[in-house]
């Protein structure tokens, strides 16, 4: 019943699909609970233009995409905190704008054949070794980021005020947290699609805020909850022909969906 | 232990601040008072350093501050417990508390009432409850110098007295200078306490007792 883990391509999908898990439910809680969940749309829009710009210019169009989404997130952190326009307007607008520029391109850029539908929905069993192992870079990158700066990220998402007057270089974390994120879309993009990455972000915090009342349990509960669904969604997606990315969506809607309808019978 | 040196603040056009001079000795116990939209949490944010003075200078000569915002600028409905909320308080930030943090935080938890608090969740606990849990925060890191910005708004009246003892003890004992704006002097003065009037800049600066009689002059505190 298991063959089909003997292929290569669905090692490297589970590989991907167990970086990207751990990835997407440790940023959640920073995310999500600051106010910041649509940031990850708004790169994975960004990604897109990132990734045709890198077909055009590099043989690895991840090479280009990478640092010009990273570049975009800084662009976005710093309209948004520069007092000009608000965070949720400064997502939309860089978001929108390279998107458009993405699409023109790819109507207009000769010498290449892209389909856009492959990149609004990506394909994790088509992802190369090089997305394999950026995948676990940035899992590593994105761990021990959260790992030292655990209570420094507690301490903004709660109270940013008391973080300032503490001392913590609020700045400095804010923007490297906003470029990891910038990191770990990209590759997410390339696997899960543009539509539907920033879901993988969004989920683990809304469905372990349900069932904990501490952070760091949110922040457990989210990991254990994203590996689990992100594999099972491999696991349904494979043999029934259909995009990993939304069987992921899916199987998250019905466990919240779920969690809504028991949880108030729990409490009884 | 502080010094304003003819501070301004202002955003664009408008004055929050105007020569804001004052300087205030170590051990001393100051109550600043003023009308709503006044600046008075304008100077503090300028004290804890969350704001730049646009002219003057500040000088503070203090080992550690210890900060409670107003209520409503906190976030309490994060999933997140009593004790994380107490933990992020501690100047040094640990993985794993020490046994003597855990015995100071027991301390204060009894101190403050509500040691059957610890592992609640913080948006399971009434304002009250809440203002409580964010004093041991502000408290927990044995600071020299305690700013405290209307600490009494959410509690109730008799927990507001002990409060006030509490703050008079820390005062005393432990040489603690003190901070602290209020709408209400009635409960929180004694006899040694410094009171400021603040109106945009310092209309006031002095003792109790001759507060007295500023106020008797025509002005009035909110």
């Amino acid at each position: 019943m298991l063959d089909f883990l003997s292929y290569d391509f669905i090692q490297k999908a589970i590989v991907i699909g167990v970086a990207l898990a751990i990835s997407a439910a440790l940023l959640s809680p920073f995310l999500v609970l600051n106010q910041q969940a649509m940031i990850a749309d708004g790169l994975a829009h960004v990604s897109f233009a990132g990734i045709i710009l890198g077909i055009i210019l590099s043989g690895e169009p991840l090479f280009i995409a990478i640092p010009f989404v990273m570049l975009a997130s800084v662009l976005i952190k710093y309209l948004s905190t520069s007092k000009t326009i608000n965070g949720d307007a400064a997502i939309g607008l860089v978001s929108s704008i390279s998107f458009a520029i993405g699409l023109i391109i790819v109507k207009k850029g000769a010498g290449f054949n892209i389909s856009i539908e492959s990149m609004l929905v990506g394909n994790i069993f088509t992802a190369t070794q090089t997305e394999m192992i950026l995948s676990l870079v940035i899992m590593l990158l994105i761990g021990s980021f959260i790992l030292i700066f655990y209570r420094k990220l507690f301490l903004m998402t709660y109270d940013m005020n008391y973080a300032k007057f503490s001392k913590i270089k609020v700045q400095w974390i804010g923007y490297t947290l906003s470029a990891l994120t910038a990191f770990f879309i990209v590759i997410g993009v390339r696997t899960i699609g543009t539509l539907l990455i920033s879901a993988l972000v969004v989920f683990p915090s809304v469905i372990s805020s349900q069932l904990s009342k501490s952070f760091k349990n949110t922040l457990v509960i989210g990991v254990i909850s994203s590996l689990t669904i992100v594999i099972l969604g491999i696991f349904v997606a494979h043999p029934l022909e259909i995009p990993v990315g939304s069987t992921i969506v899916v199987i998250y809607a019905i466990l919240f969906m779920l969690l809504l309808i028991l949880k108030p019978i729990w409490r009884k | 232990m502080i010094t304003y040196d003819q501070v301004n603040v202002s955003f664009g056009k408008f004055q929050a601040l105007s020569n804001v001079h004052f300087h205030l000795e170590k051990g001393a116990f100051l109550h600043i008072v003023g009308p709503n939209g006044s600046g008075k949490t304008t100077l503090i944010k300028t004290l804890v350093g969350l704001l730049k003075p646009s002219q003057g200078k500040i000088t503070i000569n203090a080992n550690h501050m210890g900060y409670l915002p107003q209520k409503l600028l906190t976030k309490t409905n994060l999933p997140m417990t009593v004790r994380e909320v107490i933990y992020s308080g501690f100047k040094h930030q640990k993985l794993k508390p020490s046994e003597s943090d855990c015995l100071l935080v027991k301390s204060w938890l009894e101190k403050m009432e509500i040691p059957q608090l610890f592992n609640e969740s913080m948006a399971h606990l009434s304002g009250g409850q809440q203002q409580r849990v964010f004093i041991i925060r502000a408290l927990i890191s044995q600071p020299d110098l305690l700013i405290l910005d209307e600490p009494t708004s959410a509690l109730d009246p008799s927990f507001r007295e002990k409060f006030y003892l509490l703050l008079d003890e820390l005062h005393k004992k432990n040489n603690m200078t003190i901070i602290h704006v209020t709408h209400d002097l009635t409960d929180a003065v004694k006899d040694d306490c410094l009171v400021m009037y603040v109106d945009q800049t310092v209309k006031f600066f002095g003792t109790y007792h001759d507060f007295h009689t500023f106020e008797h002059r025509g002005h009035h505190h909110a």
